[in-house]
């Protein structure tokens, strides 16, 4: 295996597919942009793609290739290099799977999160006690206890994301399973889990609703996922969903908004906030 | 165990939705395919689709504002639609704080958007209901929860009328209206705006041809017939006026060197 490269930040993830609609738009081919760098069409196609991290001079070239102008190139470039900034999480990387990071950085850049959650609170909510359980019943022959220790940290690490004064609105619904199924046999873990559940639920950039069996089955019920919004317009949504071994990163339109539609549906059935805390108390009384 | 809100709701996304439509307009994410769809091909057939979604906004942000100068600390938002910073309640609670606002909408996709993404300060208050405009008993019943309907009120219904028909056995657009102010106090505020076919008629019926084929019909009209929404109220000055020359403020002015926009708007107070 070649030597670990960083994973891409989500801002040089965001700016590579930003650089290709420049390119795109100006009607080039990747060839023809590269000719302008003296390099191969392949170097730019890396860029695009953000499997090398953006070179300052490259991009400042390209963009004048594209007759992008001054403003925007000026802001492009500012962005590119707080893109190559590494993030806080990387200091993890001994626990944090190559596909994870990118999550975290889509987490910290996102205004809005709007996820689907099956199985376990959201991360982000999640008391370090219930995290440790999830995490130790939620890894098959993995690692030992210290690696599990350092996952709890760096979960709790990603919870400062709510108490920023530029948090983004996390919007989440979770499966009646959740609520349902204990974590652990110490009834505490469960109860503390929802007193803080509930606690979340009474400020304003967080809502979690409920899908309840009662209300039958929903267009959702494949797999975890959530979709991430930026304060940027012109940056597209994401969708990240997890599977076994790795993640998928969705940004087309046709697949982000099947999932957008997807939410949409299970929003509109799920309990509201308000019966939502209904719940969650009357539930935390059977723990 | 409490029991379920309501049984499945029934929800058709395979078409498009004008919330939705508008959405896309307003250059946001919260719309599918269908949705933008329709909404590049009226876009094709009138151009202006964009500036008139864009200027509705901006008059509803206006009107509010002055409702909110005027005294008015209650709010009653009917087809809300998909929020879009600034939303109704926070100008409204930039004037006043203690601001009580209630949105209503009977769409209940955008409707869990908006209680999910607008809430007031602390000072004052939102609420969300769940109902049709052609449903004023339950809207004004639900509102009363957040309103006192015995002090003035600022009711709104911002390119809204526009999905309404008039005959007195299908939506009774006049009828419907003439209900609502019935149950406002003297002093209340009436906030409409919808689009005409005065001022450019083939683009604009083309475009209502097009909503009406996917499923949304829709109903242009001229001046006369939008006066006739504020039949014994006092109108404010300028009175009913094409959207961007209401108490335009510069980005308007701006906005009218672009061209008309083909939607009227008013606001008028109960005496």
């Amino acid at each position: 295996m070649s030597e670990r490269r960083p994973a891409p930040t989500v801002g040089q993830v965001v700016l590579g597919r930003r650089l290709q609609e420049l390119r795109e738009k100006a009607g080039l081919t990747r060839e023809q942009a590269a000719r302008a760098l003296r390099v191969a069409g392949a170097t730019v196609r890396r860029m695009e793609l953000a499997e090398v991290a953006l070179k300052i001079p490259y991009v400042q070239v390209l963009l004048a290739a594209y007759g992008v102008g001054e403003e925007e190139a000026a802001a492009f470039v500012r962005l590119a290099e707080e893109a190559n900034e590494p993030g806080w999480w990387q200091r993890y990387h001994d626990v944090l799977p190559e596909w994870f990071s990118l999550y975290v950085s889509l987490e910290g850049a996102a205004r809005l999160i709007r996820s689907y959650e099956p199985h376990f609170v959201p991360g982000l909510l999640q008391t370090e006690d219930y995290a440790r359980a999830v995490l130790e019943a939620g890894t098959v022959g993995q690692t030992g206890p210290e690696a599990i220790e350092r996952h709890v940290a760096l979960r709790m690490d990603r919870q400062r994301l709510l108490e920023r004064d530029d948090a983004p609105h996390l919007w989440v619904i979770i499966e009646e399973t959740v609520l349902r199924r204990p974590v652990s046999v110490r009834g505490e873990v469960m109860r503390a889990q929802l007193d803080k559940l509930l606690e979340y639920t009474e400020r304003d950039r967080v809502t979690v609703q409920v899908a309840e069996f009662a209300a039958g089955p929903h267009p959702g019920t494949y797999a975890p996922f959530s979709l991430f919004r930026f304060a940027e317009p012109e940056l597209p949504d994401m969708v990240y969903t997890e599977y076994l071994t790795g993640a998928l990163y969705l940004d087309s339109r046709k697949e982000v908004s099947a999932h957008l539609e997807v939410l949409d549906h299970m929003t509109a059935r799920a309990a509201s906030a308000e019966r939502t805390r209904t719940l969650l108390r009357e539930c935390r009384e059977q723990y | 165990m409490t029991r379920p809100e309501a049984g499945p709701l029934p929800l058709d996304t395979s078409r498009p939705h004008p919330a939705r439509v508008y959405d896309w307009w307003l250059g946001g994410k919260d719309n599918y395919p269908v949705d933008e769809e329709l909404a590049r091909r009226i876009l094709a057939a009138d151009e202006t689709a964009v500036r008139g979604a864009r200027a509705n906004r901006r008059f509803m942000h206006r009107a509010v504002r002055v409702a909110a100068e005027a005294g008015i600390r209650q709010f009653l938002d009917i087809g809300t639609g998909i929020p879009t910073e600034p939303n109704l309640h926070q100008v409204a609670q930039r004037v006043a704080p203690e601001s009580r606002v209630v949105y209503a909408d009977n769409d209940p996709i955008v409707l869990r958007h908006a209680e999910a993404l607008l809430h007031g300060c602390a000072e004052g208050s939102t609420d969300y209901v769940h109902a049709d405009v052609r449903d004023p008993d339950t809207i004004l019943r639900l509102a009363g929860r957040t309103l006192d309907f015995s002090r003035p009120v600022a009711l709104s219904l911002v390119a809204l009328t526009h999905y309404l028909g008039e005959a007195a056995d299908g939506d009774d657009v006049y009828g419907l209206l003439a209900r609502y102010v019935d149950a406002l106090a003297p002093g209340s505020h009436l906030i409409l705006s919808q689009v005409t076919a005065d001022l450019n008629p083939q683009a604009v019926r083309k475009a209502a041809g097009l909503f009406a084929s996917n499923g949304t019909p829709f109903f242009p009209r001229s001046l006369a017939e939008f006066s006739r929404f504020f039949t014994g109220l006092r109108l404010l000055g300028p009175g009913i006026i094409p959207v961007t020359g209401w108490r335009p403020e510069p980005e308007d002015v701006a906005a009218q060197a672009e061209g008309i926009v083909p939607v009227y708007a008013g606001v008028a107070v109960k005496p």
